[in-house]
């Protein structure tokens, strides 16, 4: 059953890999239009070590957006949860600054935070923090309430009833928040490195699309498809570690 | 010589707002428990009884009339243990950790806290089980859990709601002989709240039968005559049942 469902879209995978690499070939089409996978492939080994220098860079940039993003979006999920007043107030902002497309301020960001980590980061983050925000808050208001009221007769105290009750109920929310800007974070630190940089699997792309290496252009996709992959496999691992009572009880939050 | 009375509940009346239209549920119900007592309030479904239990839990406060609790009015919250009726383990704590949570909210040193809990499992035949999650153990057991959260809690006053509605009858009947050594044992005051009239004579010293909603009392039982552990099949106990179960049916005294 595992190995069938793994197979199967490994063969899809090769197929049309296989079809690409003929195509190619048999019309002909110049590597620096569209280089044929096996061509790709080399590339991605021959230059490795100056992939994984640019991955390492825009790692970097994916890890710290989605750190500030994640945390920004938990912590105005617990403000807009305790206070209606502030709700009232951001929440029109809140998804306004959704409306603002991102990418179009990430040259405003290089103008004011430079051509260095920030300003990819900060997109980063902006585009992550709403999932998680929408998410945390989603779990935290579906707390069944009746738990709280226990919580209330046992004479907890906003603190114990926030770490001991509604944050860990919120966790399952909250990781599907996380995942999905794992997804978005990558997307920003690349859009993020096209406006400006000077290192980074972004402006790697830039510069060897400029200088008609797309084989190195579809080498540095493919590390960020993994980077991508790798982080969203990686938030899976943790949830099922910090998760596992999740699976076998009624949707508890 | 009369233990003095910790819980009082004189003539409090309840009304609910559901979409418009005013639903008295309590109308004038009185019932009072001194130190050690059990008193069972039985009444049919949809009544108000878990509607007085969080009355003197003081989650709710009465339209008119009065609860206290340990002769406080005011301070009603937090003075009893509260026993819900819906599923109230943390699915993510394990059983052990499920059991000393009311006293790791009074602050109580995890350490003793843990001492004292570990004690008791055995007394509520859970050794051994001390590190699963909820999940993994059978409704009984979970339920056992609960109750050991109950009395570990550090209040004398316990308000229990249907605590093994729950469970087949075979278990239940098990539970409710278990339960009443563990409460000959411990000695707490306790308020019961059933809708099983054997469970009550089995279990309780004093029986508050109430009206369909809007609940008054529709009469008051006393089973100090029938000396503990006391027999289901037994003569007394079968015509005193019986005596309930067509005052409860044909709603006069």
């Amino acid at each position: 059953m595992t190995a069938r469902r793994v197979l199967v879209p490994a063969l899809l995978f090769l197929a049309a890999l296989g079809l690409w690499e003929m195509g190619v070939r048999a019309f002909g089409v110049p590597v620096y239009i569209l280089p044929p996978p096996s061509r790709i492939f080399a590339t991605f080994f021959l230059q490795f070590p100056l992939l994984l220098g640019h991955a390492g860079v825009t790692l970097a940039e994916i890890l710290l957006g989605l750190l500030l993003g994640g945390a920004g979006g938990l912590g105005l999920a617990v403000i807009l949860f305790y206070s209606d007043g502030v709700r009232r107030a951001v929440e029109p902002f809140v998804i306004a600054s959704q409306m603002v497309p991102v990418f179009a301020m990430a040259p405003l960001l290089i103008v004011w935070l430079g051509y260095g980590l920030w300003p990819k980061v900060v997109v980063s983050a902006l585009i992550g923090f709403f999932p998680v925000a929408v998410n945390a808050l989603d779990g935290l208001r579906s707390t069944r309430s009746d738990m709280v009221d226990l919580f209330r007769t046992m004479g907890a105290s906003r603190r114990q009833t926030l770490g001991k009750l509604l944050l860990p109920a919120a966790l399952p929310a909250l990781f599907s928040g996380l995942k999905v800007a794992a997804t978005l974070s990558v997307v920003g630190a690349t859009i993020g490195e096209w406006v400006g940089a000077r290192r980074g699997l972004g402006y790697l792309m830039l510069q060897s699309n400029a200088r008609l290496r797309v084989d190195l252009v579809f080498a540095a996709i493919l590390m960020l498809t993994l980077i991508g992959l790798s982080l969203f496999a990686g938030f899976r691992i943790i949830e099922r570690r910090v998760l596992h009572w999740a699976a076998h009880s009624r949707r508890f939050g | 010589m009369r233990s003095p009375v910790v819980l009082e509940v004189d003539s409090v009346k309840k009304a609910f707002d559901v979409r418009g239209v005013r639903i008295g549920v309590l109308d004038s119900v009185s019932l009072s428990a001194s130190d050690g007592d059990w008193v069972t309030v039985i009444g049919p479904s949809g009544c108000g009884k878990t509607t007085l239990l969080r009355i003197i839990a003081g989650l709710l406060e009465p339209d008119a009339g009065t609860a206290s609790v340990n002769g406080a009015r005011e301070e009603r919250l937090g003075a009893a243990a509260l026993l819900p009726q819906s599923d109230t383990l943390l699915p993510w704590r394990k059983a052990i950790d499920n059991a000393v949570l009311a006293s790791e909210i009074a602050g109580v040193p995890r350490a003793t806290a843990l001492a004292e809990a570990t004690g008791l499992f055995e007394r509520f035949g859970l050794s051994g089980f001390e590190s699963t999650y909820p999940w993994q153990l059978s409704g009984g057991m979970q339920q056992r859990v609960v109750l050991m959260r109950t009395f570990l809690s550090g209040r004398s006053i316990l308000l229990l709601d249907e605590p093994l509605g729950a469970l087949d009858p075979l278990t239940r009947a098990t539970m409710q002989d278990w339960l009443l050594s563990v409460w000959n044992e411990l000695r707490k005051t306790i308020v019961l709240v059933t809708h099983d009239v054997e469970e009550a004579v089995v279990l309780s010293d004093r029986l508050v039968v109430l009206t369909p909603r809007p609940a008054r009392v529709l009469s008051e039982w006393s089973f100090e005559d029938l000396p503990r552990p006391r027999s289901r099949t037994d003569l007394a106990f079968m015509r005193r049942r019986a005596e309930i179960l067509s005052v409860l049916v044909g709603g006069t005294s």
